[in-house]
């Protein structure tokens, strides 16, 4: 349907060409490489690993530029950055402006600068290290030097636990003959100095440490407050040089533009790389090959030429639908912006159907049955509006917006429905009262489930139609039709009023159904048992489609939970907001934070059960997917836009 | 005694299913949204952007306490003054499905989005598949909460 139709090629091409060809096809964009070296075993790759070094390095090279230069960014961020989108580059300019850029001076530049700075941010460390160990010694009435030991004493500075203080003090009176002065007390520590003789070095020091006493290597010559003094003036200058060298970072960070377009460059680069490893080939000949759309066959028959002059050979086949062919979704503008609801179940098969136009309405709808809301679908409308026309997005995110743009009127859809304006703000017209008409919407939820049902039922008939398998299509769809149809009426004639001979035509439907699913359904089983039980099996599976009926109850449920909700707001607000001014803005606050919450998990509910009915409910009829998507020959930039000359991409 | 039930034993039984289910329903939830949160934060830690993502998979047990809710005011607003003992009966019964079926799915679905979160960690684009298994569980708070409106506004005694 819209799985767009592939051609494979196998081209010959002279080695001298690789990187003209690989330029060229980048512009082309719709080729995806098939690995040779996986079919080929006879040939080797074409691999350069000097080329892969040279990248590499290059890749390092601009990686660490942007992580060091990231902090000294002082471009403008957020909405405004935002509003102004990124810059454009043609291939070709891509390539002009990387050579422009003096790429390993820069690198050099900024590697010799941080390395700087890291230097001077470790000497400020220790600087500040230094001061605060000599903190405590302030109040030192002698030079540090004057600390040392002399012919016969030693000296010994530190510190102990206070706790042990007063029976140190004791200790000290039984010694006359050490000297001890305290300098200060410090977080539970007392610091000091001890003097004593040489001879009673080891007595002493066994005293010292019972107590807990830890010594310390003051440095340093004068007083320690001067000392201080002049650490804090060495940290000064330090911070100065910092300063310098990172008002020169900043000035080198200005070219992060450029380095930007540098990394986008290796990317590139890269991608081309990746694509040739991708050839297998001889010292003068590369072997490539890969999938492009049939449509554009001719103009890429038209290019080889241009390319490659006459030193070319190609062969261009259709594919082989039931090999693993990469699939290209192509729809029209509305059902594209669905696309990632398939994207996130999986992608079609080559030989399936892509999923997108036909689960599209569905969800449409029953997104908006659950959120249903007009006023939400107002503001939703609204800001997902304003944000497409006036904010420059990456495709993925516009696609994503555009996404919400639509649904948002199934929520304007339904709000009209239930007439509910912020949950009956606004009294309106109720085509669907949901204060009393319950069993309408229950019916209404079940119904439309089983439209959806029927629905997936028949694309399956469809594509066993398309492939010739007529009778699978008798087997497996119009006997399940029969059975289930068939069955609705023979039991709900009673209760509709229907005549009798209608009650009797459900009941000869239902059972031819139900006799030709026993017989049919398991026809891939070997011997007649295998093949009853088997067909009784698949008839059991009638349970899992009143399952799957049930499950659309939800679309009533939600609705019904969000509106409320915002029902529930809103008399909460009722009551405070005539209490005058103050509850004026009370209920004005509250109003709005509880709406929005509302909104939000509304629309969250809404966004996951819509999904579970489309990837349960509705695929499980006929979907299978796990196709791989097509990768087109170009990167996905992160930093610029890359436009394409000859407007490569069909879709 | 007997009169006082007679005279305000609809009431009370309406309110006392009022409670169960509002009560039911929210301990469930704020127990499944915390525990999916905790695992969310692990994710947070390493993998900050994700946050978003991992938001999706938080709040998927929290709606059983909106449904709680839901029933509470919808039954609520058919509390009156002499309510007869059989309606108030009637009340109490058609919270109870959405209450216990809440209380206990909210639990169970937040252990399955717990393990999603194991999906957005490792293999970020299969995400949606964790979300599935876990909005699985949730179909049974659905189905209680439709009941529990049935029984409410469709059944007369």
């Amino acid at each position: 349907m819209a799985i767009v139709d592939m051609s494979v090629f196998t081209l010959f091409s002279p080695v001298a060409k690789r990187d003209k060809l690989l330029r060229e096809l980048q512009q082309f964009e719709d080729v995806h490489f098939r690995d040779l070296t996986l079919v080929e075993e006879e040939l080797p790759s074409v691999e350069d690993p000097s080329l892969a070094a040279t990248l590499e390095e290059g890749k390092t090279r601009v990686n660490y530029l942007l992580t060091q230069l990231k902090a000294y960014d002082q471009r403008q961020k957020g909405l405004k950055a935002t509003l102004k989108g990124v810059p454009s580059y043609s291939l070709e300019a891509l390539e002009k402006k990387s050579q422009e850029i003096s790429e390993k001076e820069l690198y050099d530049e900024v590697k010799t600068l941080r390395d700087e700075v890291e230097r001077l941010n470790q000497k400020i460390q220790s600087l500040e290290s230094m001061s605060q160990e000599l903190a405590p010694w302030e109040g030192l009435s002698l030079d540090l030097e004057q600390l040392k030991d002399t012919a016969r004493t030693k000296v010994l500075a530190g510190s102990f636990p206070k706790r042990f203080e007063e029976s140190f003090k004791e200790t000290l009176l039984e010694h006359p003959d050490i000297y001890y002065e305290k300098i200060s007390e410090k977080t539970g520590q007392i610091y000091g100095y001890a003097l004593y003789l040489k001879d009673q070095a080891v007595e002493v020091e066994d005293l010292l440490r019972r107590h807990g006493f830890s010594s310390i290597d003051l440095k340093g010559k004068e007083k320690a407050i001067k000392e201080r003094e002049k650490l804090a003036q060495q940290k000064e200058e330090a911070l100065k040089e910092r300063e310098v060298k990172e008002t020169e970072l900043r000035l080198l960070a200005k070219k992060l533009n450029d380095i930007e377009v540098l990394y986008e460059y290796y990317e590139n680069l890269d991608l081309k790389y990746r694509a040739s490893k991708a050839f297998v080939g001889t010292d003068h000949v590369d072997i490539s090959s890969g999938y492009i759309p049939t449509k554009r066959k001719e103009e890429f028959q038209a290019l080889l030429p241009k390319i490659l002059g006459e030193d070319y050979y190609v062969e261009l086949k259709e594919v082989d639908p039931d090999e693993d062919v990469p699939v290209m979704l192509k729809n029209n503008a509305l059902a594209e912006s669905f696309s990632g609801v398939t994207g996130m179940y999986a992608m079609p098969k080559y030989n399936e159907v892509d999923p997108t136009p036909l689960l599209a309405p569905f969800y449409w709808l029953f997104f908006g049955m659950m959120g249903a809301d007009l006023g939400y679908g107002i503001l939703l409308l609204i800001l997902s509006g304003i944000v497409l026309k006036f904010v420059p997005l990456k495709e993925g995110m516009k696609k994503n917006l555009k996404f919400f743009f639509y649904l948002s009127f199934g929520l304007i859809f339904w709000g009209l429905i239930y007439g509910s304006f912020f949950g009956g703000l606004i009294p309106m017209p109720k085509l669907i009262d949901t204060n009393k008409d319950f069993t309408t919407l229950l019916i209404l939820s079940v119904g439309l489930g089983v439209v959806h049902l029927f629905f997936g039922l028949g694309i399956k008939g469809y594509m066993l139609i398309r492939d010739k398998k007529y009778l699978d299509a008798i087997y497996d769809v119009l006997f399940w039709y029969m059975a289930i149809v068939g069955a609705a009426v023979f039991i709900l004639a009673g209760s509709l009023g229907l005549a009798d001979h209608y009650k009797m035509v459900g009941k000869w439907v239902m059972i031819i159904g139900m006799v030709g699913i026993v017989l049919f359904g398991g026809r891939a089983a070997k011997g007649i048992v295998g093949r009853l039980g088997s067909g009784l099996y698949e008839l059991y599976g009638i349970s899992g489609y009143v399952g799957d009926i049930v499950s659309y109850s939800r679309l009533m449920a939600l609705g019904l939970s969000g509106g409320f909700i915002a029902l529930s707001v809103n008399i909460i607000v009722g009551m405070v907001i005539n209490k005058g001014v103050f509850g004026l803005i009370a209920g004005a606050i509250i109003f709005v934070i509880f709406h929005l919450f509302n909104i939000f998990l509304s629309m969250l509910s809404a966004y996951v059960h819509t999904s579970r009915l489309t990837y349960v409910e509705f695929f499980g009829k006929f979907y299978e997917g796990g196709g791989q998507p097509f990768k087109r020959f170009r990167t996905e930039p992160k930093y610029i836009e890359i436009e394409n000359s000859q407007g490569g991409r069909s879709s | 005694m007997m009169e006082f039930f007679v005279n305000y034993g609809g009431v009370l039984l309406a309110m006392t299913g009022i409670f169960l289910a509002v009560t039911l329903g929210g301990v469930g939830s704020a127990r499944g949204v915390g525990l999916t949160g905790e695992s969310a934060a692990g994710v947070i830690v390493e993998e900050p952007e994700k946050f978003a993502k991992s938001l999706i998979l938080q709040l998927l047990p929290g709606t059983q306490g909106l449904y709680g809710f839901v029933i509470g005011v919808l039954a609520m607003l058919q509390v009156k003054a002499g309510l007869s003992t059989q309606e108030g009966f009637r009340i109490f019964l058609a919270c109870l499905p959405v209450g216990f079926v809440g209380w206990r799915s909210a639990y169970y679905q937040a252990k399955v989005a717990a393990a999603g979160m194991n999906i957005l960690a490792k293999n970020e684009e299969h995400l949606f598949k964790g979300v599935i298994y876990s909005v699985m569980v949730e179909t049974y708070a659905i189905l209680a909460f439709v009941i529990s409106i049935m029984l409410l506004y469709t059944v007369t005694i």
